[in-house]
């Protein structure tokens, strides 16, 4: 699937997801994993409402961390692409 | 219910009715609940008794948690397994209200209060195992519902170590033994919500409000003459990690919510229940002390956890 910075990330709905503090877990109702999660990533998990954009994301993740944007845009597409393959979200392009 | 153990999965029992097996019933006490067992042969009798020792007691109490009836069921309904080097997982197919189970020789349908169980299984030591397979995932969703979490670990002197198969929870409790310490149990062990308000209107001993460990009769490698019968506060929930020295660190909160769900044995398999399960992994890890104890096969994990956890 190709994901780009317009493409929306929703959380597919058999899936729980929580924050712990910094980090958050995923837990697919299928497999009953639980996935543990950056602080980063549970930040990004938090507004995949499938409404906002990857490059929305990615502007709000700016503002709170430090760490240049290009990076951050390329590591937001990377993890939404790994997400997106596991079942964990659902790709609005 | 699929074919692995089934001859005909639509003919699964759809009502908790049909033959007992006899007139003979017991009790079985586990984490503080009773279950009785009922429609039983003097056979399958003797065979819960071997298995539950002084956990059995004649059935006068008013107080059962759940009531278990076992009913006939032909031989001819099950497949046949050729159990050479295979690993048994029973087949468990949960619902709002409870689940559906197929195994070797067994089929059971559970509400968190009654249960049916059809098997075809008379001989003692076999009937034990087919009762105890509706019995562990009966009380992992009663203790989910109760407060509580059934949790796959070793615990001793108040730590669980929690970890799945291979993860080393034989080979601690082993160490535990071996140094003098109370081990519950290797292989499963009850974590048990401590309400001390509720406990001083029952007017037993004022306990701080918290979590215990219940000691069950579900052991892995270690014989259950070898475990402890006495309760104990939960001082610290542990990751194990297998090294070539001891050490521990701590675990973040997420770290350890994520360890007791992965932990939580048939209640982790149901969509419905991972809230729930979600919830009070959070609330038991928020209230307890956390670490990851990497250890060796042969080493003294004591002295460092004591140091890092507190002294009895």
């Amino acid at each position: 699937m190709n994901i780009t910075l317009q493409s929306r990330i929703a959380l597919d709905p058999r899936v729980r997801f929580r924050r712990f503090e910094n980090d958050g877990i995923v837990i697919h109702q299928k497999t009953a994993e639980a996935l543990v999660v950056s602080d980063v990533a549970t930040r990004f998990l938090e507004m995949a409402d499938g409404a906002r954009t990857l490059q929305e994301c990615a502007e709000v993740i700016g503002s709170e961390f430090d760490a240049p944007a290009d990076v951050i845009e390329r590591d937001l597409i990377a993890f939404a692409s790994e997400l997106a393959d596991a079942g964990i979200v659902a790709v609005q392009s | 219910m699929t074919h692995q153990f089934l001859r005909e999965p639509a003919l699964f029992p759809a009502r908790m009715a049909g033959e007992t097996w006899g007139s003979e019933r017991c009790d079985v006490e586990l984490a503080g609940e009773l279950f009785r067992i009922e429609g039983l042969s003097s056979l399958q009798l003797r065979g819960l008794a071997e298995r539950y020792g002084a956990r059995l007691q004649p059935s006068h109490a008013t107080n059962v948690a759940a009531t278990l009836q076992v009913f006939r069921a032909p031989v001819s309904d099950f497949v046949e397994i050729d159990t050479r080097g295979w690993e048994y997982w029973v087949d468990l197919q949960w619902s709002e209200s409870g689940f559906a189970l197929s195994g070797m020789r067994v089929m059971a349908r559970a509400e968190l209060d009654r249960a049916g169980i059809w098997t075809s299984v008379e001989e003692p030591a076999e009937f034990s195992g087919v009762v105890e397979n509706v019995l562990r995932p009966l009380l992992a969703a009663r203790l989910l519902a109760n407060g509580g979490l059934l949790v796959h670990s070793a615990a001793a002197d108040g730590y669980l170590f929690a970890g799945r198969s291979g993860a080393g929870k034989s080979t601690v409790a082993r160490l535990a033994l071996d140094a003098g310490r109370a081990v519950l149990s290797d292989d499963l062990n009850a974590i048990m919500r401590v309400d001390a308000s509720a406990e001083r209107r029952r007017g037993t001993p004022a306990l701080p409000s918290g979590f215990l460990l219940e000691p069950l009769p579900f052991t892995g490698d270690l014989e259950e003459r070898e475990t402890s019968r006495t309760q104990t506060r939960l001082r610290a929930i542990l990751a194990l990690e297998k090294s070539d020295a001891e050490s521990v660190r701590a675990m973040s909160l997420a770290d350890t919510v994520s360890l007791l769900v992965r932990c939580a044995p048939y209640v982790n398999q149901d969509p419905a229940r991972l809230p729930l399960l979600l919830e009070r992994a959070s609330e038991i890890a928020h209230g307890t002390r956390r670490g990851v104890i990497a250890f060796r096969r042969d080493g003294d994990v004591w002295p460092i956890l004591d140091a890092g956890f507190g002294s009895r």
